[in-house]
């Protein structure tokens, strides 16, 4: 069974680049949501093998949403990157307290979340 | 690795990010000049250029990447308050949005480019305000440490931005479907922006029912729970004053007690008078007051009588005149009492307009058109009431513009036209009415399929030479649309006679005008205000009615011998042309006694553009104010009649609804 990985952010640039770093690595089920919102909808009716999360976004924030899925019986153990950028650390510390598993910050090689993919669901 | 996809999506995303970036500093420089920009905007200013720096440092794209990065540094300080909005600050945003657009598009991304310059000046704009030191303003607030523990920094800035400026701070509880959630979500905050600033939204499921989710709102607002309560049309929420205020109140007046006694009390009273500068009341009080003016309108009414039969009793001297004078007198101030009183019903048509707003863009969405609104007037002032009954024809005529008027933006581009459509809407004021025009830069009507397909709907005759109004009003007869393909946006049947329909419960009425291939107006004339108006009173074969003032064109003598009658219509010459001419008891289908033939008859003639005519009334009773009360359930509903009004010492007339005879105008 091939595993499904969600992307959230608001950026499309930044969800080609993510999206074509999960595909180019191997035989994954990319989903991508524009805003909290829709990641929000498709929770209940895909089964996620990872999150990948934006913090800035414009309807509900990275925080909120890592917030939600963490509190959540049927979520909470998928695994969470948090993609963050320069100079918002203190939203990225809030992230990680919140309980998500990995952070990555911009710019940032394909490699690195490659790397992370592999370390969590193989 | 193929990045290819990425890299066509970054040019198109890089432009996009810049064109809301001028957008947006430009939408702070006016705003900034007479008040506070939203912090919304400045927020979204400096989302893009986060988004930016993101994107193009991904790509390598060195000197973009460090100008966005500056720009987005000077813009977080800007968002957290920490750096104020100067002109040197508006400039350098322009000056930095200038390099970032030059670099983006000269095909070599600006590599070689002197960004040091743009750079320092960007680092120099940041000093500003120090930075504050950390503060104890959330100690006042009962909110769960969960809430807090997901605010952005910048939520949080703004979170105490609220704390500082006094303002009301409520969390807002609400489920939804997981299903519909958002469309229901958008719904109530686009509502709750009336109201204030929307400090971060919370989902959870854990206390939701199933299949649902349950959203937290911060809500940071002037408005106090009750207003809030009583304008958020919403069922099923919960809102909670977060904003522990008597704890707060009571430690600033025990700080205060400590300096000097005395002072803690009057710096209480001064802050109130301060926030006592408007006042919300129910509408139904200000009918109550209107209907009190109304029956003190008819004492004065009476009074002028019994005036009069004194004068005819002892002549006018001594205590007639005394009394005339004193009458004369309270007619003035009655009139001041009635022209405030009006006036406080009066709200602008922005209210209207924002709504409008709204709805249009959602409907241009679902329809995957692009259209702009444009408004002009906004500040014009109607009564309450008629902005209410407004609401429905005023979005079902853009609903209508959107869905048939606009043109697809590839068919736009074919016609010359830009491909974003265009609806400008204008209102002002014209003596005692309210004209409001809604106009399109589509594809206007097609007279000739109007015309063959009211023939089709056997509504004219194969030979019949309509003119161009008589086609216009066909658009109004119920059931009738061009458009053979019912759309799911304005389709179903439901056509401009509704419009009319609803637009004659405020005594309006529309008119539109076209240009096929350029543009579709209507017009809609409205009453300023339906609570009291100026009326005259006529007689016809003994029964009496008043027409408002407002409405009448001019009101002549003639003749009994200048009634002619044309094909089988009773007409008068009126200068260059002639105007159908109704009776008023055959109209309403009276049984009066048969009138003597009379010498001279007086004649109202109401109207307006093409369409006159002329009222029959056998004499002229004089010039009065009248209070519309509304027909009982019986008559409800008659065509030609807008309500009943006492005229004093008991005498009730009905109230003649002019756009009625008007239409009777045409058909004849």
């Amino acid at each position: 069974m091939s595993k499904n990985i969600l992307i959230v952010e608001d950026s499309p640039t930044m969800r080609a680049f993510i999206s074509s770093a999960i595909e180019s690595y191997g035989s994954y089920e990319v989903y991508e949501s524009a805003t909290g919102f829709e990641a929000l909808k498709l929770l209940p009716q895909v089964d996620f093998n990872m999150i990948v999360t934006d913090i800035n976004m414009p309807d509900i924030n990275g925080l909120e949403l890592i917030s939600f899925v963490r509190k959540n019986q049927q979520y909470k153990d998928i695994p969470l990157i948090i993609i963050s950028t320069e100079g918002t650390e203190m939203d990225r510390q809030k992230g990680m307290a919140l309980g998500a598993n990995e952070y990555l910050v911009k710019p940032f090689k394909p490699e690195e979340l490659q790397g992370i993919l592999k370390r969590y669901i193989g | 690795m193929e990045q290819n996809k990425a890299a066509k999506e970054f040019v198109a995303e890089s432009e996009e990010l810049i064109d809301k970036i001028f957008k947006d500093i430009n939408e702070i420089d006016s705003v900034r000049k007479t008040g506070k920009p939203n912090p919304d905007t400045i927020n979204e200013l400096f989302r893009s250029a986060h988004s930016l720096k993101g994107i193009s440092s991904m790509f390598g794209y060195k000197e973009i990447t460090e100008t966005s990065h500056k720009m987005e540094d000077l813009l977080d300080k800007v968002r957290l308050s920490k750096v104020a909005i100067t002109d040197q600050l508006i400039k350098t945003l322009y000056a930095a949005g200038d390099m970032l657009r030059t670099m983006i598009s000269s095909d070599t991304f600006g590599k070689g480019m002197d960004v040091e310059p743009l750079l320092k000046q960007l680092k120099d704009a940041e000093i500003g305000k120090q930075a504050e030191q950390k503060d104890t303003l959330f100690d006042g607030l009962t909110l769960n440490k969960d809430i807090l523990s997901v605010l952005t920094e910048y939520e949080e800035s703004r979170l105490r931005e609220n704390i500082k400026d006094q303002n009301n701070l409520f969390k807002i509880d609400v489920s939804f479907s997981l299903l519909s959630f958002d469309k229901e979500l958008a719904d109530l905050t686009a509502q709750m922006k009336n109201f204030g600033e929307i400090i971060t939204t919370l989902p959870s499921t854990t206390e939701a029912k199933e299949g649902e989710i349950k959203f937290d709102i911060l809500l940071g607002t002037k408005v106090r729970e009750e207003q809030l309560t009583a304008g958020i049309d919403f069922k099923n929420i919960k809102i909670q004053n977060i904003r522990k205020q008597t704890v707060v109140a009571a430690e600033e007046k025990k700080s205060a007690d400590v300096n000097n006694g005395a002072r803690g009390v009057l710096d209480e009273t001064t802050s109130i008078k301060g926030i006592a500068q408007t006042v919300r009341v129910d509408i139904s009080k200000l009918d109550y007051i209107m209907n009190i003016v109304g029956e003190l309108v008819l004492s004065k009414t009476n009074l002028m009588k019994i005036a009069e039969s004194i004068r005819q009793e002892i002549g006018f001297k001594g205590i007639a005149v005394e009394l005339n004078k004193t009458i004369k007198d309270m007619e003035r101030k009655m009139r001041d009492l009635q022209t405030g009183v009006i006036e406080i019903r009066m709200i602008p048509l922005s209210q209207l307009f924002d709504k409008l707003t709204r709805t249009a863009t959602r409907i241009a969405k679902d329809l995957g058109k692009e259209i702009e609104l444009e408004f002009y007037g906004a500040d014009t002032e109607l009564d309450k009431l008629i902005i209410e009954e407004l609401t429905d024809p005023m979005m079902h005529i853009i609903r209508n513009s959107i869905d048939h008027g606009i043109e697809p933006a590839d068919e736009r581009i074919i016609a010359g036209k830009p491909s974003k459509g265009k609806i400008t809407i204008r209102a002002y004021q014209k003596g005692n009415h309210v004209l409001i025009e809604v106009e399109d830069d589509g594809r206007g009507v097609s007279l000739s399929s109007v015309q063959r397909k009211a023939v089709e709907k056997g509504l004219l005759s194969n030979t019949a030479k309509p003119t161009r109004e008589e086609l216009f009003n066909l658009l109004f007869l119920p059931g009738f649309s061009t458009k053979s393909d019912v759309s799911e946006v304005s389709g179903r049947g439901v056509g401009l006679d509704v419009v009319k329909t609803n637009l004659r419960v405020i005594s309006g009425m529309i008119d539109v005008d076209t240009q096929e291939g350029k543009w579709t107006r209507f017009t809609l004339t409205l009453p300023v205000t339906l609570a009291i108006i100026q009326a005259l009173l006529i007689e016809s074969e003994g029964k009496r009615y008043a027409v408002p003032l407002n409405s009448i064109n001019e009101s002549l003598s003639i003749g009994a011998d200048e009634i002619r009658i044309i094909e089988n219509k009773e007409v008068i010459k009126l200068r260059e042309s002639v105007i159908p001419v109704i009776r008023l008891p055959r109209f309403f289908n009276f049984h009066t006694e048969k009138p003597e033939k009379a010498d001279n008859y007086y004649i109202v003639v109401v109207g307006s553009g093409e369409r006159w005519i002329g009222i029959l009334a056998d004499r002229f009773v004089g010039q009065q104010d009248v209070v519309i009360k509304p027909l009982g359930k019986l008559l409800k509903g008659t065509r030609g009649i807008s309500g009943a009004a006492d005229i004093g010492s008991g005498e009730i007339v009905l109230v003649l609804d002019v756009s009625v005879f008007i239409e009777e105008a045409v058909k004849v």
